[in-house]
């Protein structure tokens, strides 16, 4: 019984899975499936960095923001000085090697989530209110640099981990897997991941065995800050231009899929393998959604439908799991 | 003198263990009447059963000389009963005018709030009852004598002709007990009983008239405060010795692992020294007022110390923090394992590795063998039921989990271990087993510390005792003098 | 100490203050009748949305969906005004019944929303996040496809009229003062009389400090936060009335994202997440200082971007004073406490 209660939500992903194959023509092909998988490539990543958070019992509603503030900065230094029109601006002008622009990216993705993590736990302001002024900060300074305007032309070689193939593999799905087995890892077995865990589960239990708290709390926010810039920079290779406010509304849909996989609200549990799954199921459901033409009434719909039974089942786990 | 509550012969058991076996109880008018009674007598289930939070099995409830048939708790508390819990409840971001009027502030005849008559109306009605605090300010600003005070005084407030009242003076000192006193004495004149639970006996004395004693469950009857005395209540608590651990092989050592050196906090301790020897023993009791728990934790890192010298083989520990102390080898086993004891939801052996993970891995990456060796060496070792290291920590028993939590400390391979209510809420079996544990512990040369109010256990397994009585160490008494009641009288009441 | 206190509990006002001022002396322009009509025109559409958050917010719960019933109950009133050739279902229902009609759907929403929150008891969060997207869900599946416009002259009345078209010596240009911002200002008014002085009120603040104590003290719970949801419902649908109004037109977009916006309008004028605390009149200021903000930044030519660069600074600053100064006072309680003990006199550290 443990066990289908750890895999149910596999299950349910190949339950639903079989059934779209069956019932949506054009669903089941091999180009569709990787179109899934494309799809749920940024999805999961920003699902990493929030599940992180919420192992630690703490919420990062300012992601969206991080992607949307480095994409902008990216295009802006990479990016030739062309003349501005109302909708199209050029960069900054001295067009910086996509190398340097990418560590520049997660550099000031950990910066921001370092700030997010110093207030929270150092100051001890509440971590919905900083990360929600975070996110209008972010997403406001991505509008100043950008203008408001498209920026299009990003170089290949930062493309590529957006939009370029490695042995016939798109590079999206490759990434996002390769970061998901490794931050799996990562939770399990180091001592870092460990502490999350405990101090999500009971704070005051890890203070008194001698965890810090404090720090814990300040790495997390740091990764979830460097892999919100990550998945930015994977979304601008795969657009190759630059758009205002980039991942505007991505936040109620990442933090749903953390929670259908099984990565619980209240902290301390749940896994990124169940994460994995939330993101492919949702990714799943969108894809079947956009080939069915589906009016954005029923998207809409979905969407909050998912989002309801993921939180009432989080709410009601520990009654529906426990007595198992 | 006209009867106010009077219940008989109230029976009660809990999943097949009975917890409450024919106590009756009569409470008059203008009278404050003591229960007392060790942890697990029957206290908290008798105040539920009075106040309809849960039924009893048999027995009958008379309040103001009307039978009650089906007792609920918005029932009681309109005919007249109020419940004062231990952590008191108030609304927290509101004035104190406004806790005292919740749910029924005074009006003008538009139905609309005049603050300024809520606040002097507030103003006088706490004046009367022997409050004097500006009813405007936040409660938060209120001290927790004041607090108490508060709440007793919208319970008369509210026409409440008994208030029970959970352990009042547990985190008070003698200064602001001495004022709830004064204040609970007032009432009594307005006709209104008390009911007082406490385990500090000496102020049973100071202002109950007449005192219940459980023990076990039974009833030891109900006695005029007048009759007794400290001994004779004390002889009267003295219950059943199930299961009595006896310890095997005391300490011979003398060579110190542990002291303490005029260690003064200002407000809580002052000038506690002592030292523990390498295998010794050493118990110290003390009541809530006494200082005891503030410095259990001073020593752990967990508060300020103070000041004063801490040593830990001969060695001085400065800047204190719990990390730095688990490496200078002091582990703490709290006295609240679901607050601060165990790591919910996480399985049996991440919490017993979860204080030595730099031990247990190589570039911060947990060498998951070691760790499931470990974990199952401490289950053999402390007999945990059952065996499944994989197992979430919440799904195991009382006794069990703090097995498991001992085994958090011993992996550790500590110098000193400071145990704080080791068996509180473990069951009779698991007692016994983590009893032999300590004494194991010991005989590797381990120094503990048991900080408990449970003197029976202190004396059954200690070498040494210390008694803390009001902020000092006022008795110390090798195994070979252990007298349960000296040493029980000096903590409740010094020497 | 008083004065400190005194800036720090009306901390709203003096930011209301210093930006008004600021503005005043950076820009020749500020103190002009347009830029004042401005600043009341953008403080109506977003009023009435921090109205109904705060009220939820006293009580201790989100209601996330308003932004959603404000374009749903516009585009109901909409198709139902409208003529078949302006994409309406062609009923042309008299303005005044739409309205009302407006009014009944934003009721009814949130006597749905407080019922699944407090008899079904389903976390508030969970139902009206639900509820954002249903209710836009369902905005599109009514929605024509196209913009809807050309509303009655009644219709836009409350959310595009005004009351005085003033002009001043000297000034180009009027002082026009919206027929909403009144609407608005005399609505807070409303709201903080009754939430300050009528035991309704009084009872949201106990339910939001600790909803068991206040059932314990004989307060409805259930009928209170009801009641609320329906309150903040009927905002919402206020709300929507005045937006439609005023861009004479109603999309399935309405409102979209304005959540956070209104939210953190709301917690810099003093309201708590957590419920029990704060004051209408501060959300009040909330609301006025973000319209400051918005005309006065725009007037100094600052790119509309900035200013939410600076709305989401101003709130962090807010907020982290407040943090500050609760260990501030923290300290000073214990400090108090313990310099009045005769135990330990030596220990001369224990301020630290």
């Amino acid at each position: 019984m443990n066990h289908l209660a750890k895999y149910f939500i596999w299950y349910v992903l190949l339950i639903t899975f079989v059934c779209f194959s069956i019932f949506i023509p054009n669903f089941f092909s091999f180009s569709n499936s990787k179109n899934i998988l494309i799809g749920g490539s940024v999805l999961g990543i920003l699902v990493i960095g929030q599940s992180l958070c919420l192992f630690s019992r703490n919420l990062d509603l300012s992601a969206e923001g991080t992607v949307s503030l480095v994409t902008v900065i990216a295009a802006w230094l990479m990016l030739p000085a062309t003349e501005s029109t109302f909708a199209q601006a050029g960069g900054l002008g001295i067009e910086l090697h996509p190398i340097i622009v990418i560590l520049i990216m997660l550099s000031l993705g950990a910066v921001i989530g370092f700030i997010n993590g110093y207030l929270i736990a150092y100051i001890g302001m509440n971590f919905f209110i900083v990360t929600l002024a975070m996110q209008l900060v972010l997403r406001g300074s991505g509008f100043v640099i950008g203008e408001g305007a498209v920026m299009p032309g990003t170089p290949k070689l930062f493309n590529f981990l957006g939009g370029g193939q490695l042995w016939h593999i798109p590079m999206p799905i490759l990434a996002s897997f390769t970061m998901f087995l490794l931050f799996n890892y990562f939770v399990k077995s180091t001592t870092i991941g460990r502490k999350i865990f405990s101090v999500g589960s009971n704070q005051k239990a890890s203070i008194t065995v001698g965890i810090d708290y404090k720090k814990t709390v300040l790495i997390v926010y740091s990764l979830s800050g460097m892999l919100a810039a990550f998945a930015g920079w994977m979304l601008l290779g795969k657009l190759e231009i630059s758009v205002p406010n980039l991942g505007a509304e991505l936040t109620l849909n990442v933090v749903a899929a953390a929670v259908i996989g099984g990565v619980s609200l209240k902290g301390g549990e749940g896994s990124l393998i169940g994460a994995l799954a939330g993101v492919l199921l949702l990714a799943v459901i969108n894809n079947a959604l956009n080939i069915m033409n589906v009016d954005p009434f029923w998207v809409n719909a979905v969407r909050g439908f998912i989002i309801l039974v993921a939180l009432i089942i989080d709410a009601q786990k520990s009654r529906l799991f426990k007595t198992i | 003198m006209k009867n106010i509550l009077k219940i008989n012969k109230i029976n009660k058991h809990f999943s097949g263990i009975k917890v409450l076996t024919n106590v009756s109880l009569e409470v008059n008018q203008k009278e404050i009447h003591g229960v007392v009674g060790k942890n697990g007598a029957g206290k908290s289930t008798l105040m539920n059963i009075i106040m309809g939070i849960i039924n009893a099995d048999e027995g009958i409830i008379h309040f103001d000389n009307k039978k009650i048939k089906e007792p609920n708790p918005l029932k009681m508390i309109e005919l007249g009963i109020t419940l004062v819990p231990q952590k008191l409840k108030m609304l927290n971001t509101l004035s104190v005018a406004e806790n005292l009027f919740c749910g029924n502030l005074p009006k003008n005849k538009f139905r609309f709030v005049n603050w300024k008559y809520v606040y002097k109306k507030a103003n006088l009605i706490l004046e009367k009852m022997g409050l004097n605090v500006d009813s405007s300010i936040s409660v938060q600003e209120l001290s927790v004598e004041q607090k108490t005070m508060l709440s007793i005084s919208k319970a008369v407030f509210h026409e409440s002709k008994l208030i029970i009242l959970d352990e009042p003076t547990a985190v008070l000192n003698k200064k602001e007990t001495n004022i709830l006193f004064d204040f609970i004495k007032k009432q009594k004149d307005k006709n209104i009983s008390f009911i007082y639970i406490s385990h500090q006996l000496e102020e049973i004395f100071e202002i109950c008239d007449k005192v219940l004693v459980l023990v076990d469950g039974y009833s030891k009857g109900s006695h005029n405060v007048k009759d007794l005395n400290i001994s004779k209540l004390i002889n009267l608590m003295i219950g059943k010795d199930v299961n009595s651990y006896k310890r095997k092989n005391y300490c011979d050592k003398t060579s110190n692992v542990f002291s303490v050196n005029n260690l003064t906090r200002r407000g809580f301790y002052q000038n506690i020294t002592f030292n523990i020897c390498e295998g010794e023993i050493l118990g110290i009791c003390g009541l809530g007022s006494s200082g005891l728990n503030e410095l259990i934790h001073g020593i752990y890192g967990l508060e300020r110390k103070g000041i004063g010298d801490i040593c830990i083989n001969e060695k001085h520990l400065h800047n204190i923090s719990p990390k730095k102390s688990i490496e200078s080898g002091i582990v703490y086993l709290t006295n609240d394992r679901h607050e601060d004891g165990l790591i919910n939801f996480r399985p049996l052996k991440e919490n017993i590795s979860i204080s030595i993970l730099k031990f247990i891995s190589k570039l911060s990456i947990v060498n998951n063998y070691k760790e499931n060796n470990i974990a199952k060496e401490k289950v053999n070792e402390l007999k945990i039921i059952p065996a499944d290291i994989n197992k979430e920590i919440d799904l195991f028993s009382g006794g069990n989990q703090q097995k498991i939590i001992f085994g958090r400390l011993a992996v550790t391979a500590p110098k000193l271990m400071l145990l704080h209510e080791p068996v509180q809420g473990v069951d009779v079996n698991a007692k016994n087993d983590i009893f032999e544990t300590i004494e194991e512990f010991a005989s590797s040369n381990i120094g503990i510390l048991i900080a408990s109010t449970e003197i029976r256990e202190l004396i059954n397994i200690c070498d040494r005792i210390i008694v803390m009585y009001q902020n000092k160490i006022v008795y110390e008494v090798n195994h070979q003098k252990f007298d349960f009641e000296k040493i029980m009288l000096t903590m409740e009441q010094g020497i | 100490m008083k004065i400190t206190n005194l800036i720090l509990n009306n901390l709203i006002w003096f930011f209301v203050l210093i930006s008004f001022s600021f503005f005043s002396l950076s820009s020749d322009r500020f103190l002009h009748p347009v830029t004042i009509s401005n600043i009341l025109i953008s403080f109506a559409s977003l009023g009435f949305l921090v109205l109904s958050q705060s009220y939820t917010f006293i009580t201790g719960n989100f209601d996330l969906s308003v932004e959603s019933t404000l374009a749903f109950t516009a585009m109901c009133a909409a198709l139902l005004m409208l003529s078949v050739e302006n994409q309406g279902y062609g009923i042309e229902l008299n303005y005044i019944y739409a309205i009302l009609l407006m009014m009944i759907i934003g009721i009814s929403i949130g006597l749905f929303n407080g019922y699944l929150i407090t008899v079904v008891n389903v976390n508030n969060l969970i139902v009206t996040i639900a509820m954002l997207f249903l209710l836009r869900g369902l905005t599109y599946g009514i929605s024509p496809g196209t913009t809807l416009s050309f509303f009655p002259e009644g219709f836009r009345w409350i959310g595009n009229d005004y009351l005085v078209k003033y002009t001043i010596e000297g000034y180009r240009g009027k002082l026009v003062i919206p027929i909403a911002a009144i609407f608005v200002f005399l609505a807070f008014i409303v709201g903080y009389l009754h939430t300050k002085y009528t035991q309704f009120g009084r009872n949201m603040y106990a339910i939001g400090a600790d909803r068991d104590l206040a059932r314990n003290n004989g307060i409805n719970v259930v009928r209170t936060i009801i009641i609320v949801y329906m309150i903040a419902g009927l905002c919402a649908a206020i709300s929507g009335l005045i937006t439609a109004g005023r861009l004479n037109s109603a999309t399935p977009t309405m409102g979209h994202g304005i959540i956070f916006t209104v939210h953190a309008a709301a917690i810099i004028g003093g309201m708590s997440i957590y419920g029990g605390k704060g004051s209408i009149l501060g959300a009040f200021g909330g609301v006025l200082l973000w319209s400051i903000l918005d005309t006065g930044l725009n007037i100094m030519r600052v790119s509309p971007f900035w200013i939410e660069v600076s709305r989401g600074l101003l709130l962090l600053f807010a907020v982290f004073i407040e943090a500050i100064r609760n260990k501030y006072q923290h300290k000073i309680l214990q400090i108090n406490k313990y310099s009045s003990s005769p135990i330990g006199v030596d220990d001369k550290n224990y301020w630290k």
